[in-house]
């Protein structure tokens, strides 16, 4: 009997042992059932705690929440033209042959300067045909002796303003006003200017802004690309935020604002924004610390932990 | 047939002693080829398929890439399972084989499966499957920097693209030539590309797109080879050199021709050498650096790479542009070097405790010296059998080799022969020498069956460890196929060389001292043993008692997979919210290695953030496996710190950096536990199916129960959601009315914010890519992009935003799938709790408290799947063992009562065991498995001896009692003597707190404890349980 039950004990052993790695019995489960799952129902401050001198060495920098003049802007791109009004044909008023030329292409002429002249077939009388318009002579279909029937002898273009054209597409176009600002870019180059009238284009689903632009240095050429910035709005902002300071969490958008060494994130209600500001509308007063440099910085800090809270979206 | 072997090895003794010269030669030969390293590789047979799809968002690389990846991999024979990540940019496919499949002959049928579906992939991209190599493959890490002052050859200082270019064009293809090396990768800095930036109103005003531009790049680039001419008997090449060398010659590159005007490229764009859209970045010590690892092929020994890589590294230097360093950070030689340390250490100190027990107990130098011999020996023919085997020398392997075990059979023949010969010449005076061989033979076949028996027994015990599949078994079967080589060998010497070495060595007189420790055990022994006799019941009561108290305490012990390997260096993976941008990631990086490298024990902090050029790890930019290098111990503040504590400091010291959280493990096990199951933590719990949004919902209230249970760490759930994303939603009616395509409107948002290639640039060897793109300030004003025009094909325009909304939403960061299904992982590591009873508790909250919806499902994963696999096999298989030895003993002593008898040694053996691990505070961990194993063998040796000597005694007197004294007396000596020798081998063991020390402890711990339990109690427990078994006198 007795080597029977050494038998059972050897076996009973030879099996715990290798269960003893196995999971362990389940008479530990002391069925303490708790509340369930956490409650995600109280709004929790979501902030972060960091020391001054870490906080500087992360380069994270604060601004004062304060009044900003906000400028929104949209671009179009256009070609520049020289204005029919700046473009003369010249003929002859009375046909016949004609007796001299003192101008030809690329010639610069004012207004009142003797381009040629023609001696009239009815009258035989010599007469002077005179520039209409100052700029430049761009075209000349006359030379002395040839007849001049009905054609343009002369093709005068001034181009001492040209205009912008700038395409308006259909979703820009509530936008854009006769005389709103423009800077027109080319090339790196600024020039300010306004829009003087906004028709509508033949054939294109765009209408067209018009820019008169000064030229008297002959900077533009027609018929050159060129981008428009045109500010669509300018607003003062009584409370404005650096636009780089907004983060989203939790699917919304706010600012840190900074109290003592600890960084709260804001929940904010914004207005306008431009390049460099967003109005705030409700949230903030003025003189608010608020991190205006590296903020990503905090929202990772505070979605980090929060990531421990599965906020689910 | 024994007998004739003993017989002739005595007769032939010279000539069986001169083969130990051949087992010396082949052992010394064998030894320079076996294979060094840490830990035994426990990667499975797996091959990752990677696809790089610049510009695919996780959403489209896993419909477009992975899925037809997967599923044409379905199928392939001695597949296991396959698992895949899209994310931006990358789809990675990891398909795992079955152990033992051939790797090479996976890699080819993987290959035709991949040239199948080639046509059904987006064109362009080409799937490719990661280097052969292995967890243990990242063997040589170092940095490319330059030295604060160094100029370029123009004057200028060196830039982190410079650097890079250094790293992949001087290093790289000079390290890739060593031997055993199967990739360089390389991460951090940019590769150097041309840049050329079209400005959108040059475009308009010359009426050319951006199309335009490409083909005209790609169609100017181009060297052409034509054949030869003969000329007067002389060859003539022809060849037409067309390709563009310099930024100036991509200026003149004609684009078009408009009013018989040619239009350049310089008249429509400007061209610069830029930096790429790099999906990585790599730092050191809080600087921007490159970072280049040799991947070591599959099977090689790490060591020897390393060290090769290492030497060619030297003369890499030389190559360098002065002021430029490559600077190793990580040396694998330095962790092998240190764990072979640690087991030589182990060994050679056990080996000297032996032999010194061995003089000690036997008191005679010359048999001492015999048994003692057989140490060496039986380790040389190891080696051999360790490289005919392919088994490699490392902790694992070598962890469990006790020479107390394997001295074990020739102990116990040359007690008996010095013994008998000491007898004899006090019978009889100085012996013939054939009386001498005689004496010698007698002895010795007295006890070589037992021996044998118990050596033989011994090795079965093992078997159960071959039994292991997955990793436990990669982990565990070089350690018993180790000691059952080193087992075998020491059998065949006690077989052979030893007899023949007592019947040569021991002539002459034969001093026989019985040592004082003999004597005084034999007087102390003798009337605890009649004691016991008389009071038999309180002895086996006494006995089962102590069992049962054992297997109480072994059922409240923790369990633990492995104890982990102290790598001596530490991984400190820093993760960031989903969506931080590459940049971001750096600067926070940066901080955080200031912050590391002001602890006095940092030698170097160094990082990894997001994914190298080949995507063997693939990260996304918000994490970063950083490698803090550790000063060698002597040169600590206090040397005596615990790696744990300065773990600890660390983890305190990075916890106040905002915006990272931590995860610390060490390099190559950080490396293991991504590459195993592709979850990097003690837990994993999958959730499979098909909503995305299902899936994490489900996935954070099963975070939120795991938090609540008691030593969960670093819980958290796989991050998925949140990448944000600009969308260009095209407006297909407005499309219509300027009677564009969306392919065109994608092409164009492609090609200008992401850019796209317009061919390649030679310089030597090296090339770099040419890149049409928008220039850095017109691409990055995300405000502006709706506004920028989109040449129509008249030659007019329309703004982006008139075509196609812009958006800025989110869309998942990554999509992770197992077998073929989505899946979302949470994980969690267990700090100060058994990982078996936190895994079963959570499983218990989790099916209290979740309802998961039908269509989705749970799986546990993690380190602890191996743990519980591995307990399931050996659950069926260790009683099965102990059946098999049951089995063999009833066959020898033809009697089941003496079989259960002998039997009893081993549940008396772990009892001892059972009480030092739990003394030590030790959970019950594979390795001490494995010591419980060895231990029942030693357990049944011993008694084995000590029954086959009574029952000889009780056949020749007849009388029981007094043959159980005798019996019992006599084989004191060799009794104590292998069990102090098998405990004194695992001393310096369970003590020994080098690197790599913590897996062998529990194993040592179990086999110490358990000897002495089972010798204390074979001596006394053993006769009564006999004297019961029989005391009606019957045999």
């Amino acid at each position: 009997m007795k080597h029977l039950i050494l038998l059972l004990a050897t076996v009973f052993l030879s099996g715990m042992t290798a269960s003893g790695f196995a999971a362990e019995t389940h008479s530990t489960l002391a069925d303490k059932h708790g509340d369930g799952k956490a409650e995600h129902s109280e709004p929790k401050t979501l902030k972060s705690h960091i020391d001054d001198d870490l906080a500087k060495q992360a380069g994270i920098k604060t601004s004062a929440v304060a009044s900003a003049k906000l400028e929104q802007s949209i671009e179009l791109y256009g070609t520049l033209i020289s204005g029919p009004e700046q473009l003369s044909h010249v003929r002859a008023r009375f046909e016949g042959i004609i007796k001299s030329v003192s101008v030809t292409i690329g010639d610069q002429v004012k207004v009142g300067d003797l381009l040629a002249q023609v001696e009239s077939n009815d009258s035989l009388r010599t007469y002077q045909m005179r520039a209409p318009i100052s700029g430049i002579v761009v075209q000349r279909h006359a030379n002395t002796g040839e007849f001049t029937q009905d054609q343009v002898l002369f093709s005068i273009k001034n181009l001492d303003t040209l205009w912008a054209e700038l395409r308006v597409f259909p979703s820009q176009q509530r936008l854009i006003k006769k005389g709103q600002r423009v800077s027109i870019i080319d090339q790196g180059n600024r020039t300010q200017s306004a829009i003087d009238h906004v028709v509508p284009s033949q054939n294109s689903p765009y209408q067209l802004a018009r820019i008169k632009l000064d030229n008297s240095d002959r900077r533009f050429a027609p018929g050159l690309v060129v981008r428009g910035q045109v500010v669509v709005n300018q607003l003062d902002a009584a409370l404005a935020v650096a636009s780089q300071a907004v983060q989203e969490i939790g699917g919304q958008n706010g600012v840190f604002l900074k109290q003592g060494q600890e960084y709260v994130f804001t929940p904010l209600i914004f207005g306008a924004q431009d390049k460099h500001f967003i109005e705030v509308r409700e949230g903030l007063q003025e003189g608010d610390k608020y991190v205006s440099t590296n903020s990503y910085l905090l929202k990772a800090d505070i979605e980090k932990s929060e990531a421990g809270h599965g906020h689910s979206h | 047939m024994i007998n004739s072997i003993l017989r002739l090895a005595i007769e032939r003794r010279v000539l069986f002693l001169c083969s130990v010269f051949l087992i010396i030669g082949l052992g010394i030969w064998s030894y320079q080829k076996l294979p060094i390293d840490a830990v035994p590789d426990i990667t499975n047979v797996q091959v990752q398929i990677n696809t790089v799809a610049p510009g695919f968002s996780p959403l489209e690389s896993e419909q477009r890439i992975t899925f037809p990846v997967e599923n044409a991999l379905a199928g392939i024979p001695k597949l296991s399972y396959t698992r895949s990540l899209s994310r931006y940019g990358l789809s990675q496919v990891t398909v795992v084989f079955e152990d033992g499949a051939d790797i090479y002959f996976a890699r080819n049928l993987i290959n035709a499966k991949l040239g199948a579906i080639k046509s059904v992939l987006p064109s362009g991209l080409e799937p490719e499957m990661g280097p052969v190599s292995t967890g243990l493959g990242e063997v040589f890490l170092y940095t490319v920097q330059a030295e604060p002052d160094a100029l370029k050859s123009n004057g200028e200082p060196y830039t982190s693209a410079d650097l890079r270019e250094i790293q992949d064009w001087i290093i790289k293809p000079q390290l890739a030539q060593v031997k055993g090396v199967v990739e360089i990768n390389s991460i951090g800095g940019y590769n150097r590309q041309y840049h050329v930036l079209p400005d959108p109103s040059k475009l308009l005003y010359h009426r050319v797109s951006m199309d335009e531009l490409l083909q005209a790049l790609r169609a100017n680039n181009d060297n052409r080879g034509a054949g030869y001419i003969e000329r007067n008997g002389q060859q003539l090449l022809v060849r037409s050199p067309g390709q563009l060398n310099t930024i100036a010659d991509i200026e003149n590159v004609i684009v078009a021709r408009r009013d018989s005007i040619p239009i350049k490229v310089s008249d429509v764009a400007n061209v610069a050498i830029g930096k790429e859209l790099r999906s990585g970045a790599a730092t050191r010590d809080g600087i921007e650096t490159v970072l280049g690892t040799a991947m070591m092929l599959i099977g090689e020994n790490s060591r020897e790479v390393a060290d090769n890589v290492s030497i060619k590294f030297q003369e890499v230097q030389t190559s360098l542009p002065k002021g430029v360093v490559a600077d190793p950070v990580y040396d694998r030689t330095t962790l092998v070097d240190k764990a072979i340390a640690t087991v030589t250490k182990n060994l050679m100190e056990g080996a000297r405790l032996v032999i010194a027990v061995l003089f000690f107990l036997l008191g005679n130098l010359r048999a001492a010296l015999i048994t003692a011999a057989v140490i060496p020996l039986s380790m040389l023919m190891t080696v051999t059998g360790m490289v005919q085997a392919g088994v490699s020398a490392n902790l694992m392997s070598l962890g469990a080799l006790d020479f107390g075990l394997i001295v074990d059979g020739a102990v116990i023949i040359v007690e008996n022969a010095v013994r008998r010969l000491a007898e004899a010449q006090q019978r009889q005076g100085q012996q013939t020498l054939r009386e001498r061989l005689d004496t010698v033979f007698m002895s010795t076949a007295e006890v070589i069956k037992p021996s044998l028996f118990g050596v033989a027994i011994i090795t079965i015990v093992y078997i159960p460890i071959f039994s292991l599949t997955g990793v436990e078994g990669k982990m565990f079967h070089p350690m018993a196929a180790t000691v059952v080589m080193a087992l075998l060998s020491a059998m065949l010497l006690s077989l052979t060389v030893v007899p023949a070495a007592v019947a040569f060595f021991m002539s002459g007189k034969i001093s026989e001292k019985e040592s004082v420790v003999i004597i005084k055990s034999k007087q102390l022994y003798e009337p605890l043993l009649k004691l016991a006799l008389r009071f038999r019941f309180v002895v086996i009561g006494f006995a089962t008692f102590l069992v049962a108290i054992c297997l109480w305490i072994a059922s409240t012990m923790g369990t633990e997979f492995v104890p982990q390997l102290n790598e001596g260096d530490i991984a400190v993976q820093a993760i960031r919210i989903t969506g931080t941008g590459l940049e971001q990631s750096v600067e926070m990086q940066k901080t955080l290695e200031q912050r590391l490298k002001s602890f006095s024990e940092v030698a170097t902090v160094f990082a990894r953030i997001g994914t190298a050029e080949v995507a063997t790890d693939p990260m996304p930019p918000n994490i970063a496996d950083t490698y803090v290098i550790l000063k060698p111990r002597t040169e600590w503040n206090d040397p005596a710190k615990s790696k744990a504590d300065l773990v600890e400091e660390m983890e305190q010291a990075l916890t106040s950096l905002p915006g990272n959280n931590y995860e610390f493990t060490q390099p190559i096990q950080l490396r293991f536990n991504e590459l195993i199951s592709g979850v990097r933590a003690d837990l994993g719990i999958k959730v499979f199916g098909d909503d995305l949004e299902t899936l994490n919902s489900i996935a954070n209230n099963v975070l939120s129960v795991v938090q609540t249970i008691q030593g969960a760490a670093d819980v958290r759930v796989e991050q998925v959601t949140g990448l944000p994303t600009l969308s260009v939603n095209p407006k297909r009616d407005a499309l219509g009315v300027y009677s564009l395509n969306v392919s065109e409107l994608q092409d164009w948002v492609a090609t200008a914010i992401g850019g796209e290639s317009a061919g390649v640039l030679f310089e030597g060897d090296r090339r770099f890519q040419l890149v049409v793109r928008l220039p850095e300030d017109l691409r990055s004003d995300i405000a502006g992009l709706g506004n920028l025009p989109i040449p129509l094909s008249d030659g007019d325009y329309v703004p982006l935003a008139e075509v196609a909304d812009l958006q800025i939403t989110s869309v998942p960061a990554q999509i992770s799938r197992e077998n073929g299904k989505r899946r979302v992982v949470v994980t969690a590591n267990v700090r100060g709790r058994d990982l078996g009873s936190f895994v079963e508790e959570v499983e218990s909250k989790i099916r209290e408290q979740e309802q998961i919806p039908a269509g989705y499902w749970l799986d546990y994963g993690g380190t602890f799947e191996q743990l519980e696999s591995a307990s399931h096999r050996l659950t069926i298989v260790v009683p099965l063992t102990l059946l098999v030895i049951l089995g063999l003993l009833v066959i020898a002593f033809a009697s089941i009562k003496d079989a259960l008898i002998i039997f009893s040694g081993v549940p008396l053996a772990l009892t001892g065991g059972i009480l030092f691990l739990f003394l030590r505070g030790m959970p019950l961990s594979i390795s001490a498995g494995i010591g419980f194993i060895a231990l029942s063998g030693v357990a049944v040796l011993n008694g084995l001896v000590m029954l086959s000597f009574i029952r000889q005694r009780w056949q020749e007197t007849n009388e029981l009692t007094k043959s159980i004294i005798e019996g019992a007396q006599t084989r004191l000596r060799p009794v104590v003597m292998t069990a102090l020798v098998a405990s004194l081998g695992f001393i310096p063991m369970a003590f020994n707190t080098g690197i790599g020390a913590e897996v062998q402890r529990p194993l040592a711990t179990v086999v110490i404890g358990g000897i002495v339990s089972s010798t204390l109690l074979t001596l006394l427990v053993l006769p009564v349980l006999y004297k019961t078994a029989y005391w009606r006198g019957r045999y």
